[in-house]
């Protein structure tokens, strides 16, 4: 009898702690908690935040952390593993690569920039400039405005006689990168002499200024007329009616002012050049409507992730990223005037380098 | 067991005393062991050349005498150090004496009630952060600068080298040592005005039963009896105007590779340009950038140390002579 009752009271606890587990799994189902931080270039940062904000995951209770510090110590935090994503506006040099060859740069987005001035009274025309004559004005060559080589450009529009004052990033910045590679590759002394980069071996110009990001820029131009600079095309809403930009020649020769579309043409003429792992410079394109000056951005990160939690919900984050009915929305990119990545290069580069995220067995 | 206790308390409190010493100590080292490469790399040259260039990191490093470089590198500091010195030059020369007639105004001309809310105004300035004056002076004193007193100073002291010649914007050296003058007065003038302060009332009431004059007593008694004080409370102004980043970085129109050729020319400082290229030195793959950003911030550590050291000497030196005279400190 002894024996019956122990086995009774038995089977109804095993039934009752089975009951229990049953009910659990059955309930709402509990996610795992998943934090991806993201520290690096400031021209992202506003829009990460937003993403940030929006991103929900279909498996993992994610948080997204953001960090604007630039994107040299974006891509270093992410080599050393502060943070899962370095975003970056540039991409990692061959020799950066060669010493940490472990590191993916995803393409995610398309940014571009203006070639602006203050130039009271012809703010609302568009000059045409070329990188030649950019680099001229940079290099103290061309002093005024109404230089020869400046006006030839531009027939008909009366420029005035003020000396010119260039201005750059002195802080390390993806716009001096994408401006730099365009100058670099239509005009070859600047190539050997002052090279591109984020920040580089700007010309002794007694005219010239630096001034730090590009709100400063807008600033300091405001304040200071006849200067000329690059500015993000993020920031179209905050010069608009105070500073005029230039239509830039493009390497066919033509004019082009920067639009989505014409930054859009640019990125499609070097669809079939874009090697596997999706490091490429994309100013100076061929094509009448392509404007030239234009740049890929970057995520920065670890091929090898430290858990496989991690690294699915990486995956998940930079595959809604380059959606477009997820983070490349208009509704998202929009108002910061990034611009989405073709479906094309998002299929044949960009998830082809999302799924080679793994993770530490 | 007091005693035992005791013993545990002082080995604690001079464990945590010896913290600053020890940060001092792992700060300095740590420049010191990143400024390596660069020291043995530039040389000299280092503090001769006025051409800072970062090189080409996109394009593969180059070998020179063995040491591994970005393509088109170099690396010279004068610019900065010259920057960085002159800004916090002038801002003194402009801090010195208004600093001294605040001090001097409060304590022998005003009543107390207003006394105390200058005094405090002036804390105040201390207290505020260094962006918000770099907003000021882009927003407001650049603007003033290039459409009236640049143009102003070039035509009535043009006559003198350093004050003639272009004027391309208000961003510079003028500029500069405008906002680090006003960051570096409240310092200088609570100084100097603690030891107006203390400096013994019956010496200075001795002065008025003599028949002076206040205007008096201040330039010949009070003035000369604590001339240390101010050389020091000087030497404290200018080592915070050395290592001063944000607010310079805002208004020097933080030029590169072109010495100034006057006083509206833009400028860099070490510190600003410290802050400038960081970012774009994890670029590169050499760590040349990086370690030559070491030197530079060494540089400029030792610059302030020596200045901060200096300044503190004297005031020190000073505080021992009013006691060997039988003043009141």
């Amino acid at each position: 009898m002894k024996k019956v009752y122990i086995a009774t009271i038995g089977i109804v606890v095993i039934l009752v702690i089975a009951g229990i587990f049953v009910a659990i799994n059955s309930g709402p189902q509990q996610k795992k908690n998943i934090t991806l931080s993201e520290s690096g270039s400031t021209l992202l940062y506003p829009v990460f935040n937003v993403w940030a904000k929006n991103y929900t995951d279909p498996q993992y209770n994610v948080t997204i952390t953001t960090q604007a510090t630039g994107s040299g110590t974006g891509i270093s935090s992410a080599i050393k593993g502060t943070v899962i994503i370095g975003a970056s506006d540039t991409y990692m040099s061959n020799s950066l690569m060669s010493a940490n060859p472990g590191m993916l740069n995803i393409p995610i987005l398309i940014s571009s920039q203006y070639v602006a001035y203050n130039l009271p009274g012809l703010n609302n025309i568009h000059l045409n400039l070329s990188g030649p004559v950019i680099a001229g004005i940079y290099n103290n060559s061309i002093q005024y405005w109404d230089d020869q080589k400046i006006q030839s450009l531009n027939p008909g529009i009366s420029l005035p006689h003020e000396r010119i004052i260039p201005v750059y990033r002195s802080d390390g910045s993806g716009d001096t990168a994408m401006f730099t590679s365009f100058l670099s590759k239509s005009c070859s002394w600047w190539n050997n002499t002052v090279g591109y980069g984020t920040n580089v071996n700007w010309p002794s110009n007694p005219a010239s200024h630096g001034a730090t990001g590009n709100a400063g820029i807008i600033s300091f131009m405001e304040s200071n007329p006849y200067t000329i600079s690059y500015i993000a095309m993020t920031y179209t809403n905050q010069i608009a009616g105070k500073l005029g930009y230039a239509a830039l020649i493009n390497r066919n020769g033509v004019a082009v002012l920067p639009t989505t579309q014409t930054v859009m043409n640019a990125a499609a003429q070097y669809l079939n050049q874009i090697p596997p792992d999706g490091r490429i410079s994309i100013t100076w394109a061929p094509g009448n409507d392509s404007y030239p000056i234009a740049t890929f951005e970057y995520l920065i990160v670890k091929q090898v992730q430290p858990d496989k939690d991690t690294a699915q919900a990486l995956k998940n984050f930079i595959l809604w990223i380059v959606n477009p009915n997820g983070g490349s929305s208009s509704k998202y990119l929009n108002q910061f005037y990034l611009i989405p990545l073709p479906s094309s290069v998002v299929n044949s580069v960009t998830v082809p380098l999302v799924n080679k995220i793994t993770y530490a067995s | 067991m007091p005693h035992k206790l005791d013993k545990i308390f002082y080995f604690l409190t001079f464990l945590i005393s010896i913290i600053p010493i020890f940060l001092v100590v792992m700060l300095f080292s740590f420049l010191l062991y990143y400024s390596i490469p660069s020291i043995k790399y530039n040389g000299l040259k280092f503090f001769t050349s006025y051409y800072w260039y970062p090189g080409q990191v996109y394009l593969p490093p180059v070998n020179i005498n063995g040491i591994l470089v970005p393509y088109g590198s170099s690396f010279g500091i004068l610019l900065f150090l010259y920057g960085t010195l002159i800004t916090s030059l002038i801002a003194l020369i402009i801090a010195f004496p208004i600093s001294i007639v605040v001090s001097l105004a409060v304590n022998l001309y005003v009543n107390e009630k207003f006394k105390k809310l200058i005094i405090s105004l002036i804390e105040l300035f201390a207290a505020i952060p260094s962006v918000l004056y770099g907003l000021w002076g882009i927003v407001y004193l650049e603007p003033l600068l290039s459409n009236f007193i640049e143009p102003a100073m070039n035509k009535y002291l043009g006559f003198m080298p350093f004050f003639s010649g272009n004027i391309y914007s208000g961003a510079g050296i003028l500029a500069s040592s405008i906002i680090l003058c006003l960051m570096i007065l409240p310092i200088m003038t609570s100084v100097i005005n603690g030891s107006i302060l203390n400096f013994s009332t019956s010496i200075k009431e001795g002065a008025i039963a003599l028949g002076a004059t206040r205007y008096e007593m201040a330039r010949l008694i009070i003035l000369r009896g604590i001339k240390i004080q101010i050389f020091g409370a000087a030497m404290l102004g200018l080592g915070r105007a050395l290592g001063e980043t944000m607010a310079v970085l805002m208004v020097s129109g933080s030029v590169f590779n072109i010495m100034p050729s006057n006083i509206y020319s833009p400028i860099n400082t070490m510190a600003a340009a410290l802050a400038s290229l960081l970012d774009s030195a994890f670029m590169d793959s050499t760590g040349m950038n990086l370690y030559a950003l070491s030197e530079l911030g060494l540089t400029l550590m030792l610059i302030t140390l020596a200045a901060s050291l200096i300044g503190r000497f004297i005031v020190g030196l000073g505080i021992i002579r009013g006691f060997t005279r039988g003043e009141e400190i």
